[in-house]
């Protein structure tokens, strides 16, 4: 079988595509070769390159591929596998061979797979500097990855603002992969500083974060993660502070339980063409400390693709904030605040809903709802390169807030109220960039259609966001 | 002779155009049971001098009053659109409002009465600050619980080691670091000795009128004297001083007992 | 008297006219100036021998003192005070206006100094760095300023530096604008004999007044209370005349020179140009050399044609 001996050197570029490509790729190609009809068993598996890393992580992830029946189940399998390896967050780069199998227990059609693996090193660093929220700063990073030889790794982020803001984080992972589900427990400290104009206050936050994720399903798309969180926030107003955000200063404990639960079906996460991105957050605020509520929150994305240059967007969020008992006080920065160039555009940050003196105080009620249409660059420059991180939009997105009594005995009209009354509106265009793959950039141009006096309207936008409506 | 960039907000005649009198409303710590000895007595200093200027006004007790003054030290007063923070500043504040007490006084006494204030304002309210929060029976008996009372655990053993921190460098800086728990004894002592050679006998400081230096040191001759503490050495260094005990009653009978609202009336017109 | 008899004296050095530059010696020469009590004074502008690390030290009979108020009660057991005919009044009054200058204009020195990042580099940290011996003048100047900054701190802990700094220099402000007002006309604050009270203005106000410093808000202020310029003067005149005339005589001196050097002006204009004339026919003749430059040939031939000329004239007279 010389066309058999087939090896993936070039492993890398080959599986950088999605499975999707890769197999309708194989689809394309089943014309002249059919890969299926040519019958293979995995004799071998050989890793290269382990030296840290336990074998017993590793053996549990690469089971699947000796149920492979032909040579495309073997491919498949073996990138699958590979990207398992990854995932691990054990090694750099992993390299895929396949040959038959040789030696005097080989069988007729058997393979063997060769892995070869370059581990991370014990430790590593990095130093950028940021520039965002008109603040510049210097990010340090240092990592142990791979504590234990299964996969543990301990983190530490620390970045120091030029205005004397600094955060840390310190953060272990500790990842399970005995299961077929990815199950993986972190813990991690923090201290954060986070100013806020728009409402008139400067946040400190000292905290610890237990979380518990795991994936619902074999494929990445439905993820649950479970959070026990503590959290130290100390509120200092600035000097002009309006009273009622004065009167939330000094220093409180949030003692929460959240639950975030996430089906995300899109093609990919900054733009997507296809799929539905569905994402639950119940919080539970006021096992101790002295800061409870309930806050729920529902966010849907929806995408459809017309036409090859023409997508539509259609997301929106929703959220309801209660207190649990008298006892109990709700912070200001618990509070919903709608606006900004990324949430409801047309609107500066925090600038609709409730205020005073004119600074925002937050609602404990919002939706918001966005449709987008998406297209390229027109005459499509740079395309399937620098091309592919620009697009066009337009735009039409609304949303309301307000303070919403939960009393019991209030009627019902006047819950839909937010529904019917005080919208606010705006429409636009402009143009939407990625970086990175986890963030994007939006330049826009927006006018606000309907909308309060109170309110404070921006005509240009940009922003820099991970989240976005 | 006063720059105009050193102004603070209340002098610059910013809302000027408020009507007035405005409700005033005194922010403080829940005095049952949280307030500490040092805020007390500028809590109650506070209060006497309004009394003394006729000015109605409601107490709102919060547990976040020190981080809610824009100085982080209580009382406060929030009047209209203005937030006046410390004693000396609320003075002056109802000085620029019209409201004075020692506009009669000679030039020469408002200058030894600043200095009074000045005497007061430190040396009492550190050598407090040294007892509370210095002094580690007092610290762990009461004041850890008391301040720590209005905070969840652990939030409340946090804020108490924040606090101390704070109020130790204060005191470090003014010269406390290597003072004994006698030395403070003897510096409040030689204080209250200056006071009650101002006094003398007569009815208040400066005269027969009272004026703030009066409400000030009512506020800490009477938080001291009523104020359980561990030892109660500071209550007795004060009750050796007659006239300033018999001062600090007298204002509390003309001013603090709704029967002698009417001798404080007269007083005043 | 044997050293260990008499009282000795660890000191800044002075300057500008001061006895001393720090307010806590000046407290103690001013207070033995005005009790006659002969002080043996050393300058030694190093407090590495001082168990506080600050300066003054006062050694006396193997004791170490430190603190202004344990020095000043030394001085009362040896019934050397300036406070003889003081009634028991006026000594509360003394009280009262010590803590209020400790509270109001002690801060703003040392702010002045510490903090405010012009003058503490281009005047206090250079004299600092000067005055002190080797090691040691890598080491103080720094440990002054963190502790300058520590106090602002500490002091104001809620407050922005810039609201601090607003606050420090607004309360001394109005402190000294009551100190001109308690001082009225008169000499001295208790009559016509200085006091501990003068003791403790003079040498509050004195280093604010006679150190120049590039930013100066606090001595302008300082300034326009003129009773108070007259009292601080007056004080340094007759009580520490020796510094006070030397510095005014290096100052006139000083002055002298600048004007000589006015003078010279002309001269270094003269220097200047003749500099420039030099440099520019070195370059030229630099040039000449390499040929970078040529007169032009022809020229010269018609110079000779006419001269030849000339001399044809002259042949026909």
């Amino acid at each position: 079988m010389p066309d058999h001996k087939k090896t993936t050197k070039g492993g890398d570029e080959m599986f950088a595509d999605t499975k999707k490509s890769f197999s309708s790729k194989q689809h394309k190609q089943s014309a002249p070769l059919n890969l299926k009809n040519i019958k293979a068993r995995v004799d071998k598996i050989h890793i290269d390159g382990l030296s840290r890393t336990n074998q017993d992580i590793v053996k549990s992830q690469i089971n699947e591929l000796f149920k492979a029946q032909d040579f495309q189940d073997i491919i498949i399998n073996s990138h699958n596998v590979r990207g398992k390896l990854e995932s691990l967050g054990c090694f750099k780069n992993i390299g895929v061979y396949i040959d038959t199998s040789k030696g005097p227990n080989a069988t007729p059609d058997g393979v063997e797979v060769t892995f070869t693996v370059h581990e991370f090193k014990r430790l590593m660093g990095n130093i950028n500097t940021m520039v965002g929220n008109n603040e510049a700063s210097l990010l340090i990073g240092a990592k142990a990855p791979n504590l234990f030889g299964r996969g543990e790794r301990l983190q530490m982020d620390y970045s120091y603002g030029h205005k004397n803001s600094s955060n840390i984080n310190i953060s272990a992972v500790k990842p399970f992969f005995h299961d077929k589900l990815y199950k993986a427990l972190t813990t991690s400290v923090y201290t954060t500083t986070a100013d806020f104009p728009w409402s008139g206050y400067k946040e400190n936050d000292m905290g610890f974060l237990l979380e518990f994720a795991f994936n619902a399903n074999e494929t990445d798309s439905f993820k649950h993660q479970i959070q026990y969180e503590a959290v130290v926030r100390d509120l200092t107003a600035v000097r002009q502070a309006t009273f009622k955000v004065r009167e939330q200063c000094g220093p409180t404990l949030k003692s929460c339980i959240r639950h975030i639960c996430k089906v995300d079906k899109r093609d990919e996460h900054i733009f997507p063409s296809s799929g539905t991105l569905v994402q639950c957050t119940t919080e539970l605020a006021g096992l101790g400390g002295n800061i409870g509520f309930v806050k729920n929150e529902l966010a849907v994305q929806s995408n459809w693709s017309l036409h090859e240059s023409l997508s539509l967007q259609l997301s929106a969020q929703t959220g309801f904030l209660r207190g649990i008992n008298n006892d109990m006080k709700l912070s200001i920065s618990d509070n919903f605040f709608l606006g900004g160039p990324l949430n409801l555009r047309g609107f500066d940050i925090r600038g609709c809903g409730p205020r005073e003196e004119g600074y925002a105080l937050g609602g404990n009620t919002y939706w918001a709802a966005a449709l987008h249409a998406y297209t390229p660059l027109p005459f499509k420059p740079g395309k399937n390169s620098f091309g592919e991180l620009f697009r066009l939009h337009g735009f039409v997105n609304a949303g309301n807030i307000n303070n919403v009594s939960f009393k019991l005995g209030s009627n019902y009209e006047d819950h839909m109220k937010i529904f019917t009354e005080n919208i606010r509106c705006a429409a636009g265009c402009g143009i939407a960039m990625k970086l990175g793959n986890i963030a994007r950039v939006e330049l826009n141009f927006c006018l606000p259609l309907k909308f309060l006096r109170t309110d404070i309207q921006q005509q240009i936008q940009l922003g820099l966001g991970i989240q976005y409506l | 002779m006063q720059n105009s960039t050193l102004l603070e907000p209340w002098d610059a005649g910013l809302g000027a155009q408020e009507p007035w009198p405005q409700p005033i409303h005194l922010y403080q710590p829940y005095e049952v049971e949280q307030i500490l000895l040092p805020d007390n007595a500028n809590c109650l200093a506070v209060q006497a001098y309004l009394k003394m200027c006729n000015l109605d006004f409601t107490i709102e007790p919060r547990w976040n009053a020190e981080f809610m003054s824009p100085s982080g030290r209580v009382p406060f007063i929030k009047c209209g659109a203005f937030v006046v923070p410390d004693f000396d500043n609320i003075v002056s504040f109802l000085n620029s409002k019209g409201t004075n007490l020692s506009e009669s006084l000679s030039s020469e006494d408002k200058v030894n009465l600043r200095a009074f204030l000045s005497l007061v304002n430190n040396v009492l309210y550190n050598s407090e600050l040294y007892v509370t929060w210095y002094h580690m029976d007092t610290y762990k008996t009461i004041t850890k619980e008391r301040h720590g009372s209005v905070y969840p655990w652990p939030l409340n053993h946090m804020l108490n080691w924040q606090k101390r921190n704070q109020v130790t460098k204060r005191l470090n800086i003014l010269g406390y670091k290597n003072k004994k728990l006698d030395d403070v004894f003897e510096d409040v002592k030689k204080c209250c000795e200056s006071l009650s050679e101002r006094l003398e006998d007569k009815p208040y400081f400066f005269g027969n009128k009272p004026n703030e230096l009066d409400a000030l040191v009512f506020g800490h001759i009477f938080s001291i004297i009523t104020t359980p503490l561990t030892n109660n050495v500071l209550g007795s260094i004060v009750r050796s001083y007659p006239t300033l005990i018999r001062h600090c009653r007298d204002i509390e009978n003309s001013i603090f007992s709704p029967h002698a609202i009417g001798i404080n009336s007269i007083m005043n017109s | 008297m044997s050293s260990n008899e008499s009282f000795q004296l660890e000191i800044w050095k002075g300057d500008w006219g001061l006895p001393s530059v720090e307010v806590d010696c000046l407290k103690i020469l001013a207070y033995a100036k005005f009790s006659n009590l002969s002080l043996h004074v050393k300058t030694t502008n190093n407090p590495f021998k001082s168990p506080t690390g600050q300066l003054p030290v006062l050694r006396y009979q193997n004791e170490v003192y430190t603190s202004v108020d344990q020095i000043f009660d030394l001085f009362q057991q040896h019934k050397f005070t300036p406070d003889i005919d003081i009634t028991r009044l006026q000594s509360a009054e003394i009280d009262a206006f010590k803590t209020m200058l400790d509270e109001c204009v002690r801060p703003a020195i040392q702010y002045l100094w510490w903090v405010d990042v012009q003058n503490l580099n281009q005047v206090i940290r250079p004299w600092y760095c000067k005055v002190l011996s080797f090691p040691f003048n890598f080491y103080y100047p720094g440990k002054y300023e963190k502790q300058a900054k520590f106090m602002v701190e500490a002091l104001h802990p809620t407050k922005e530096e810039k609201d601090a700094e607003v606050s420090i220099y607004s309360k001394a402000q109005k402190c000294i604008t009551l100190l001109s007002t308690r001082l009225g006309e008169s000499n001295y604050f208790f009559g016509s004999n200085p006091t501990t009270f003068d003791v403790l203005v003079f040498s509050h106000l004195a280093p604010i007044l006679k150190v120049p410093l590039p930013n100066c808000s606090l001595q302008n202020h300082l300034k326009a209370c003129s009773n108070l310029v007259k009292f601080t003067n007056g004080i340094l005149q007759k009580y520490f005349e020796d510094d006070y005339q030397e510095y005014e005589k290096s100052k006139s001196e000083k002055e002298m020179k600048t004007k000589v050097q006015k003078d010279d002006f002309p001269n270094k204009r003269r220097n200047q140009i003749l500099a420039g004339i030099f440099a520019g026919t070195a370059m030229l003749g630099y040039a000449w050399s390499m040929g970078i430059v040529q007169a032009p040939e022809d020229d010269h031939r018609q110079m000779e044609y006419m001269y030849a000329d000339d001399a044809e004239e002259d042949d026909d007279e």
